[in-house]
């Protein structure tokens, strides 16, 4: 594989939240997970994008986590019915990001028109976390054996040395066909959600490098199939 | 069976996982099994020592069968371990998204059975709630209460049963830290397992010396400076210490009722790598000890190692005032020396020692009685002591201008600020503990802008006909204030190619104030040395080149003296020997701009003049100019100082200047 396409996005929020902190406050991951990446994609396609239709690599920053307050409009499920709860609004504090940059490489380089004219709005979190696409290439890539992989979410091996959080997530979800029926998490791993900041040089499988005058070290994570 | 191969992704779980192995002492997580969970069950009296714990409500809220004793729910705690943990299930068509566990049976089936076999009747089993929620898995959230967080807001999380009676465990060896349980999170395992294992220990210690009717409180004896140094003494038992990459997340949380929340402190790997080199340096290490187990300086202490930053308690002060003035003395020598080598800030030292040594040889009486004082250098009047020492140590040739400059607070802001803050505080540190120096260290300040904008000023004034005045005045303390540099500048115009950007640039601050005070006291340092190289004028590159909003109004003086030299032209033209009148222009200019006293009538007069010849030129009847178009600064307001200046230097650059052609149409 010597070519990718090249997707560049940035905006003014976005909230990658760490999974299962659900109650209380909300608290953000470093780097989106590949299923949240994965949806972006299909936003911008007009459909769901299956795990297995395409190899996808990412580099996240942003320049500060900040927070939110916001009123929360609060439901609840009896059993039967999911209705407003009884208590109405409550106040919930959210950590954001601020102007966050998401870089994303992946291997179809025939859906380079559907980002050029996305069928959707992207967002990265909240409905309001929206992202523009700034540029989209078909960018020149080499295999590397070791680089940078700060903003990015690696499988977790013992002896990854590298610093940042663990992370139990699905891969992907599958929407069940049964409207209602919710989705199914495909492949739970561990993973290791990496600071941008942390610019230790990691030795790792697939990883790639643009050729660029200044190269752009990322992983190239293959889904289970 | 075994239950686990390796960690899960999840840290409330691996922090349960890990309690379970310190408990029972095992060599691998791995050992874990349903039966080794049930012993451990009655070994440790798990129902009972988690109705006893304190931190158990934290972690589980008091809605669950321990504590809400409604429905006679205590009954239902063991029957609904034993079940899950008899009925382990590693395969299923349910994928765990906490751990990655296959398994069939679900939490609530479990459950109900669980309640069937306390002896719940099937009605009263349909009023409970079943399903997990935040009483089983802290912060997972609960249908009833944060539904919208939930997948299409009426499904939870999908978890193995087995986890959660596996996190039953947790409340063994949940310590406190910033008012929340503390989790310890680490890619690297052995270390946040030997940290739980030291946590539980702590905890069975509180347990077994409480009585059995009593409940055992919280355990917030430790700060962050604690679990890091437990981080470190962990670390450097390892045998492969220095290759081991490792970080540590120190979560804060609580799950109880409505105060919820979480919070995660990041050590990152090059953190604990700084304090690993302070750690293992025999002559600080109880110092660094010190340090971190106190709470009011541990936070402080890490967070300015973290971001390279100077660290207040570095130096003597004094806290409070009167009676409850507490005075502290500063760290030691060698940890100063540690903690400046690990922020990268190690060649300041040796300047500061070096002017600690010229104040033992320059002080005056007044700086005597500041020098005995612990917290002397926060002191208004130490500035203007320690400066006077330097001016008389430049006198003897012990000082000079790129030495100052070093010292600044920012040696690239202009206008220039005669600081070092920074500077005093190490200076006083020194001269406090008695660490003197007499080498005057290497000094690169090149390239900095404050070296730029005096080479550029000293060359005006060496070039100036009143060198000599100039010179004296900077050097005498009662007049170096009151020199100017404009004039300079206006004459100097003459003969060599300047900006009024740079003149800005020098001497006014981004709201258009002028600001000369910090430049003459610096000017002071370099005309009191003995040896005072000569410069050649070289240009400055500003930056207010792009800055539209002045190049705009740059341009609207520029135009209005202009439109004075084509009324004066216009005027004069032929008078003398027919051509135009450039002397005239200038020698009526030169007065023009030296005039203070009367500037504002001579101008008024100009635009009125001004005014009548564009109006009989272009046969308009508005005046083209008023005086507020020229007395506003760029920002709009009426800031006269930086208007007459630009008033006088275009004007004075016009009359030297060439006629353009369009001036001439």
């Amino acid at each position: 594989m010597d070519k990718l396409l090249e997707i560049q996005l940035s905006g003014w929020t976005a909230t990658p939240r760490l999974p299962f902190i659900l109650s209380g406050n909300a608290i953000c991951m470093h780097t989106p997970s590949y299923s949240l990446v994965l949806g972006i994609i299909g936003c911008c396609l007009g459909r769901v994008v299956h795990a297995g239709e395409v190899k996808l690599g990412f580099k996240y920053k942003y320049d500060t986590a900040a927070q939110d307050m916001e009123t929360r409009h609060r439901l609840e499920f009896d059993g039967k019915r999911i209705k407003k709860h009884s208590k109405g609004t409550d106040a919930y504090m959210r950590e954001f990001h601020t102007s966050p940059k998401l870089t994303v490489w992946i291997d179809r380089l025939d859906w380079k028109a559907y980002f050029d004219n996305p069928i959707g709005t992207p967002s990265l979190g909240r409905s309001q976390d929206i992202l523009k696409i700034d540029k989209v290439t078909i960018v020149r890539v080499s295999k590397i054996e070791k680089g940078n992989l700060g903003g990015s979410l690696l499988p977790f091996t013992t002896g990854v040395q590298a610093g940042g959080q663990l992370v139990q997530l699905a891969e992907a979800y599958l929407e069940n066909n049964e409207v209602g029926s919710g989705r199914t998490p495909l492949a739970s791993k561990v993973f290791i959600s990496i600071p941008h900041d942390n610019g230790a040089e990691i030795i790792f499988n697939n990883l790639y490098e643009t050729k660029e005058e200044i190269p752009v070290s990322f992983y190239l994570h293959e889904f289970v199939k | 069976m075994t239950i686990f191969k390796t960690y899960t992704g999840n840290a409330m779980l691996n922090n349960a996982l890990m309690t379970i192995e310190a408990l029972a002492r095992l060599k691998s997580v791995s050992a874990i099994t349903p039966s080794l969970l049930k012993e451990l069950y009655h070994q440790v009296d798990l129902k009972e020592t988690n109705k006893r714990l304190k931190n158990y409500t934290m972690l589980f809220t008091n809605n669950g069968p321990l504590h809400n004793n409604k429905g006679n729910d205590d009954r239902v705690y063991g029957s609904l371990f034993s079940t899950i943990v008899s009925n382990f299930e590693s395969e299923g068509a349910n994928i765990c998204e906490i751990s990655g566990l296959a398994f069939q049976t679900t939490f609530n089936e479990f459950y109900e059975l669980a309640l069937k076999e306390a002896g719940f009747s099937n009605k009263e089993i349909g009023s409970k709630d079943t399903n997990i929620s935040r009483t089983w898995f802290p912060l997972i959230g609960s249908l009833g209460s944060d539904a919208q967080a939930l997948p299409q807001a009426k499904f939870t999380v999908q978890i193995h049963p087995i986890c959660i009676a596996v996190l039953q465990f947790l409340p063994l060896s949940a310590l406190l830290y910033k008012r929340g349980i503390l989790l310890v999170d680490s890619s690297n395992f052995e270390l946040s397992r030997e940290m739980v294992a030291q946590n539980t220990q702590t905890l069975s210690e509180k347990i077994q010396n409480i009585s059995l009717k009593e409940s055992v409180e919280n355990v917030r004896d430790f700060s962050k400076g604690d679990y890091l140094l437990k981080a470190l003494d962990i670390l450097a038992e390892k045998e492969d210490f220095e290759e081991t990459y490792s970080d540590l997340n120190m979560w804060s949380f609580s799950n109880s009722g409505t105060g919820a929340n979480c919070e995660i402190d990041r050590i990152p790997n090059f953190l604990i790598r700084k304090l690993q080199r302070l750690y293992t340096n025999a002559k600080i290490d109880i110092e660094l000890k010190g340090i971190l187990a106190k709470n009011e300086t541990a936070y402080s202490f890490i967070k300015s190692l973290e971001k390279n930053t100077d660290w207040s308690l570095l130096y003597p002060n004094v806290f409070g005032s009167g009676k409850k003035a507490i005075r502290y003395e500063g760290v030691s020598p060698e940890f100063m020396e540690a903690y400046y080598a690990e922020v990268g800030k190690t060649e300041l030292l040796p300047t500061a020692k070096y002017i600690a040594g010229l104040i033992q040889q320059y002080k005056s009486k007044a700086f005597e009685k500041l020098l005995v004082k612990t917290d002397g250098w926060n002191d208004p009047e130490y500035k203007v002591e320690l400066f006077r020492v330097l001016v008389k140590a430049t006198e003897d040739n012990k000082w000079g201008l790129e030495q100052h400059i070093a010292i600044l607070d920012n040696k690239d802001e202009l206008p220039i600020k005669n600081t070092y803050y920074q500077f005093q505080k190490l200076i006083h540190y020194f001269t406090w503990k008695k660490v003197q120096s007499n080498t005057l260290p290497p000094i690169y300040v090149l390239n900095t802008k404050v070296l730029k904008a005096c080479k550029w000023i000293i060359s005006l004034i060496q070039k100036d006909d009143k060198v000599n005045a100039i010179k004296s005045n900077l050097t005498n303390p009662n007049e170096n204030a009151k020199v100017g540099f404009n004039r300079i500048v206006f004459d100097a115009l003459a003969n060599t190619e300047i900006a009024l950007e740079e003149v800005i640039e020098i001497l006014y601050d981004e709201e258009y104030n002028y600001r000369k005070y910090g430049l003459n006291e610096v000017l002071r340092i370099f005309f009191s040395q003995t040896d005072q190289q000569e410069f050649e004028f070289e240009n400055l590159k500003s930056n207010l080149n792009r800055d539209a909003l002045l190049q705009n109004w740059i341009a609207k003086i520029k135009s209005f003296a202009n439109d004075y030299r084509a009324y004066y032209f216009g005027r004069y033209q032929g008078s003398g020997n027919g051509g135009l009148p450039h002397n005239k222009f200038q020698k009526t200019i030169d007065p023009f701009i030296k005039e203070n006293d009367n500037f504002y009538t001579l101008l008024i007069e100009a635009i009125f003049n001004t005014n009548q010849f564009i109006k009989e030129r272009e046969h308009t009847k508005d005046d083209k100019w008023k005086m507020e178009d020229l007395m506003t600064n760029p920002l709009g307001n009426n800031n006269r100082n930086i208007c007459v200046l630009a008033v006088k230097f275009l004007l004075k650059e016009t009359s030297i200047k060439p006629l353009e052609l369009s001036i001439i149409n």
